[in-house]
Formats: C-alpha cells, structure tokens, sequence
C-alpha cells in the first residue's frame, strides 16, 4: 500500500502527479495533511506551481474542452474518493492521451463522466430552485458600518456538491441590476454581487431558521409576494393529472427545504 | 400590489393551466447590467402537483372570452369566475416575480375580447412594457390568438423570444364543430405570417449587421388529444407537415381533460387519455430526433399507435428484416432505429468503437437499454435472442414484460377510454 500525503488542493493534487511519475511511484491511497492515517512510510508532497503547472499544460494538450470541464467538475464534487478517481484517471490521460477519456472499457473514465454529470445537473438544478428573499434595509453593512442602501435578495442552499461556483456566472448574467447573495449553508460561504462584482461573504447563521431568513429580517412585502407565488403554484397544477411520485422524482424532496411554495406552515396570514 | 392581484392570479393561472407549453429555451442572452436572461437550454424552476414543469409565469391576461368552444374552460357560456389583470400590474407581478428567481419569464395567453386584434394589441402592449420600460431581457412567450394581422404580429415577434398560435383541434371540420367561432384559415394565417418573418429576419441577417430579433426561439403550437376523432396517423401526419412546412419548433399534444362534461358533442372519458399522449410525445421525437418518417410510425393499416408498446419497438417488430445490427459497422441512422438505443447513446458508440471493438460488456456502460436492445443486435454466441430467431410475436411479449410503466406513473385501461370513445363518436 502506497500512500501519498498531501494539501487536498487541486494544485497539490497536480503535483502528486508529478511526484508519482517522477518516483515512478503511483500511490493506492492519497491522505491530507490531518488525517489520521499518517503512515511512517508515505510520502510527503510538497505542492508547488512549476510542477502543477508542468502537469496541467500537459493536460491541457491532451484532454478535449469536455475532459477540462470535467476536472474542474469533479473538483467541485468533493466527493470522498473523488481525488484518487481523478489521479488514476489523469495517468491513463497523461499515458494514452485524450483517447482514454472515452474508453468504455475503463471504469474510472466511466466514473469520472457520472460524478461529472452528477454535479453539472446539480448546478442545473439549483439554477432553478435557488429561492431569492428579499431584506429589509440596512440588512447588509459594508466596511466599517456604512449601511448599503439597496436591499439584498438573499437565497439560502445547501447542496451535496459544491456547486456555488458553478452558478455565479448564471446570475450574474441575468440578475445584472439588483444586489444578491447566495449562500452555501452546507459549506458556510456565499457569493454576493452587484452587477460584475463579485465577493465572497459569511454570514451569522443565527439569522437562518427552516426555509430561509427569519421574518423579521424580511422586506415589507415580501411576505406578500411569496404567498402569490404559492397561490400561483397551487393554482397552475392540473387536479386530474396530479402525480405526487413524478412530482418528487423531477424535484427531490432534498431541494424542498428551502423552495418557498413548500413551506406550507409559514402560511401568511391576512 | 394588493389583495386583489392575489385573486386574480388565482383565476387567470388556473384558466391558463391547460396549455402545455413551459418551453424556456432556444435562445441565449443577458449580462450587460440589466435584468433577465436566458440560458439556451431553459431551466425548470419549480414542478407542479402534477409532475409538470414550472417555468414561465403561465396566466391569461384575460379570461373574459367572446368565443364559445366546446373544449374550453373559459368558453362564453361557462359560468366561472371572471378576472383581467392590467397591463402595469401584470408587468410588475412578473418582474417581482423574476426577481426572486421563481420563474424565466413569462408565457402570456388571453381570451378573446371584443376581438383578434383588439386582445392582441392588449398582450402586445404588456411584451412592450416588459421590454421596452423595465427592460426585461427574461424569456417571454406570447400566444397569437387566431386572425391576428400581420401588423401586430410583426410587433409581437419583435419582443418575444417565442409565438404560438394553437391548433387545437386536428381536422377542419371537427373545429368548426367543437369551436364554430374559429377557422383554419384563421389559424394557420397567422402561423405563416411568423414563418414568413423568421425567413425574412435570417435573409437580412445575411446582407446586414444589425437585424432587430424576431421570435429567436421559434413557433409552437398545441393539438388536443382525444377530444375529437382523429387518428393518430392523421396528428403525425399533421405535424410532420408543420415542423416541415410550418417549420415549427415544437408541437404539444394535451390529453383531452373534459371540462365541460354537459357539452355532447365532445366524447365522455374516464379520465385524460394519458397514455395515448405519451406515445404520441415518443412518436413526435421519433419525427424529430431519429429521421423516421410519419408513415413510418402510423399509416392506413395500423392507424393507431401501440398503447403497450413505444412506436419505435413497434417499428422494430413490423421491419424483422432490418435486424440484427453489428454495433461496430452500422452507420448512426441504423443504430438510432434499434430500440434501447437514443441519440446520446449511438453517439457514444459512435465515439467508442473509435477506440476499440464493442461488446456487449461495454453496450450497457454507454447507456444502450440492453434489455430492449439485446433482441435487435448482432452478439456472438447469442443469435438464438435476436429477433429472426425467436419471431415478432415472441419478441413483442417480451418486450411488453420489459415495457416500464409510462412517465405519468399510472395504470390506465386504454381498451376501455377507446371503447368509449367509438361509441360516443358514432
């Protein structure tokens, strides 16, 4: 059993990869630098720019625009196992060129292609179920304490896969006049922006409660509004088509938490 | 925005509910500071309680209606409540609307009031603000009512990103039955004047740098299932010649849902005919996606398609002769016509046996439903599976045991809704 310890980034893991052909050593397992299974023997990579980006030009050469796509997909998966997957699939990439990526007969570019799809139809997804709310003013302070004085559409997500990434260009490209904010709740950071500028934010998650901001912190109106939008989403269902199992196998259950037409119990009361 | 609003979306999203459509896609744009985009592929924002896409804000405008056809819920004679939103509170409400990320934009319809063009220029007018006052840049679909003239039609494909001017019903003269205020003529005019726009808009776009957009994202239409005596050779025949003729980008088929049970010119049905909707969906890709041609599908021997089975197992069967295929030699039009294999999977073969010879071990890992495949593919060691050795028949049996339940998730009887349905028509 080999094992390569390393800084559980992509560069480092680029570097693995030139450690690996230069020991001509190619590790079993791969550890970061906390993990518990720290062996005597294993080898320690010390991540480094000239060889990361010695591997990923060669990678560049290789892999189709796809293939690129799909690192950085996998990337984003964060999937345990997810980086030895990707190693192995680089060497048979980096050994028999771009070829390799479509070989049916390898089942780790099969793999690669599935978690790849898998987290590119998350993105998807999201790009529709993201929930806006909108915020009372003064809700975001900038600096020193200069209050902003456009309110934030603020949206809550807590996705598997790290996919916030994937979205920014998405709403940035359509949400060009307004201020608004996405935030991770699974992985504690968001991306706020206001036309092209785009910043990473944290937020106190006190201010959470099930199904978004606590109401309080709500703009007037905005109740209002998102007792339209479940009327409307009552109201367009077809009664004598209505088909709650293909409902939940186009929209997993996984997403309702923070869609506003399924909070039933924060109904608004006039 | 008031309480008010809030009822009228309620009636006017309910009177729209049946129409199909929920397309958002077909058209890229956006960035720059403004509001609204879209993404070529369309996005699907939410799923109603009957498993359909939410994607536009779908409403009337209007459900007041001078028209009085027989399959419609806002028919002149029905007795339901009644609502017109104005254009500025519309316009507002989508906005609000976009703005939260709850839809792509907007799907406008409107009953008929006064008349064609007097409803026409009261949706024009909401595209307008949209557009021109808020500068929306989100997906809007505007329905052309029928008879609408060439002027508005012209202002219209200016600012949406799609038009449709619904069928309805299939034949000439069972509309002129069912809804007596509305021709063919009528329909299929202002479909041509679209056609005509988009020819005229892509030749200028030839000769000069700047051509103002014209319906970017096509036409579409609507034909109701089941609520007249079509067959299904006629719909396919129909819109085959629309997606040729017509070039249009999309046709829906609605499974006929009896909304008004008391009219007897319309057939009594247990329930919408779901099923029959589905095969024709499958048939419809077949016309699109896999170079089959509609009398290939459906002609005057079997004019009916299989409800057990999909069109294209069913093409399979009656064309023995065409199997087994090798994988590793047949050309992509010959893999797409083998059952089990999709555009995106004789794709991947095609890639694949760039690399190496294909077996059966590595068909599945592509995405090819071997299940279904297995009977139409020459495999070594197997010929006594495929379908010259064990015969139609048996295949079909088979094949039916294979044969998931449809999308729509429910067992229906469609022996039962076609018996009904010949004794109502005669």
């Amino acid at each position: 059993m080999r094992v390569f310890v390393y800084d559980q980034s992509f560069e480092g893991l680029l570097s693995v990869i030139f450690d690996a052909y230069t020991l001509k050593c190619f590790p079993s397992h791969l550890c970061g630098r906390g993990d518990l299974h720290y062996f005597a023997g294993a080898h320690v990579v010390a991540t480094r720019p000239e060889k990361s980006g010695r591997v990923f030009a060669a990678l560049c050469r290789k892999l189709s625009t796809e293939g690129l796509h799909n690192l950085f997909l996998l990337w984003l998966a964060e999937e345990s196992g997810g980086d030895l997957l990707l190693f192995r699939h680089l060497c048979k990439v980096l050994q028999h060129g771009g070829i390799a990526e479509n070989d049916p007969a390898d089942a780790d570019a099969l793999a690669v292609r599935r978690l790849a799809r898998k987290v590119a139809r998350q993105a998807e997804h999201y790009a529709g179920f993201v929930r806006f709310q909108k915020t009372r003013p003064g809700f975001v302070r900038s600096g020193s304490d200069g209050v902003i004085a456009k309110e934030l559409y603020l949206a809550i997500i807590e996705p598997q896969h790290n996919i916030l990434p994937l979205l920014q260009r998405h709403f940035v490209a359509r949400l060009g006049d307004q201020l608004w904010a996405i935030y991770d709740a699974a992985r504690h950071y968001g991306l706020m922006a206001e036309g092209e500028d785009v910043r990473e934010i944290f937020l106190d998650e006190n201010i959470l409660h099930h199904g978004g901001l606590r109401e309080e912190l709500l703009a007037e109106g905005e109740e209002f509004m998102q007792e339209m939008w479940k009327s409307y989403f009552q109201s367009c269902a077809v009664r004598e088509r209505v088909n709650p199992s293909l409902q939940k196998q186009l929209m997993p259950q996984r997403y309702w938490k923070y869609l506003t037409e399924k909070q039933i119990f924060r109904a608004f009361q006039l | 925005m008031t309480e008010k609003t809030l009822e009228k979306l309620k009636i006017l999203a309910a009177a729209a509910k049946y129409d199909v459509s929920c397309a958002s896609s077909g058209v890229s744009r956006g960035g720059g500071g403004a509001l609204g985009g879209t993404s070529g592929w369309g996005v699907c924002h939410s799923f109603a309680d009957d498993g359909r896409c939410v994607s536009l804000l779908k409403v009337l405008l209007s459900n007041y209606c001078a028209y009085d056809c027989a399959y419609c819920l806002n028919r002149a004679s029905n007795d339901t409540p009644r609502a017109s939103f104005e254009v500025e509170e519309l316009a507002a409400l989508t906005i609000e609307f976009y703005r939260r990320n709850y839809i792509e934009g907007l799907f406008l319809s409107s009953g008929i009031i006064r008349n064609a063009d007097y409803t026409m220029e009261r949706i024009v007018s909401v595209l307008r603000l949209l557009r021109e006052t808020y500068g929306f840049g989100g997906y809007i679909h505007a329905k052309c009512v029928p008879g609408t003239g060439r002027e508005l039609i012209v202002q219209a494909g200016r600012l949406a990103d799609r038009l449709s001017v619904n069928v309805e019903i299939p034949s000439a003269a069972n509309l002129k039955k069912l809804a007596p205020d509305k021709d063919h003529q009528r329909i299929y005019a202002p479909m041509r004047l679209i056609k005509q726009g988009l020819e005229e808009t892509s030749e200028d776009r030839r000769r000069l740098a700047h051509t103002p957009s014209f319906v970017p994202a096509g036409q579409s239409t609507q034909l109701i299932i089941g609520a007249s005596d079509e067959n299904d050779r006629d719909i396919l025949r129909l819109s085959s010649m629309l997606y040729q003729r017509a070039r249009l980008k999309r046709v829906y088929y609605s499974g006929f849902i009896p909304v008004n049970a008391y009219d007897r010119r319309l057939p009594a049905l247990a329930g919408p005919p779901l099923r029959r909707e589905h095969r024709l969906y499958q048939a419809d890709w077949l016309l699109r996606f896999y170079h089959f041609e509609p009398q290939e599908i459906a002609d005057d021997t079997y004019p009916h398609l299989d409800l057990n089975l999909d069109p294209k197992s069913v093409w399979a069967l009656r064309h023995p002769e065409f199997f087994p295929l090798d994988v590793n030699r047949a050309d992509y039009t010959a893999l797409l016509r083998v059952p089990g294999i999709g555009v995106r999977s004789a794709q991947r073969i095609l890639q694949a046996r760039s690399c190496r010879r294909l077996g059966d071990e590595h068909l599945a890992k592509l995405g090819v439903v071997m299940k279904r495949a297995r009977f139409f593919l020459a495999r070594s060691g197997q010929s006594h599976m495929n379908i010259n050795h064990l015969g139609p028949e048996k295949v079909r049996v088979l094949l039916m045991d294979e044969d998931c339940p449809d999308k729509t998730g429910r067992t229906e009887r469609p022996t039962l809704f076609q018996g009904n349905f010949r004794a109502i028509s005669k």
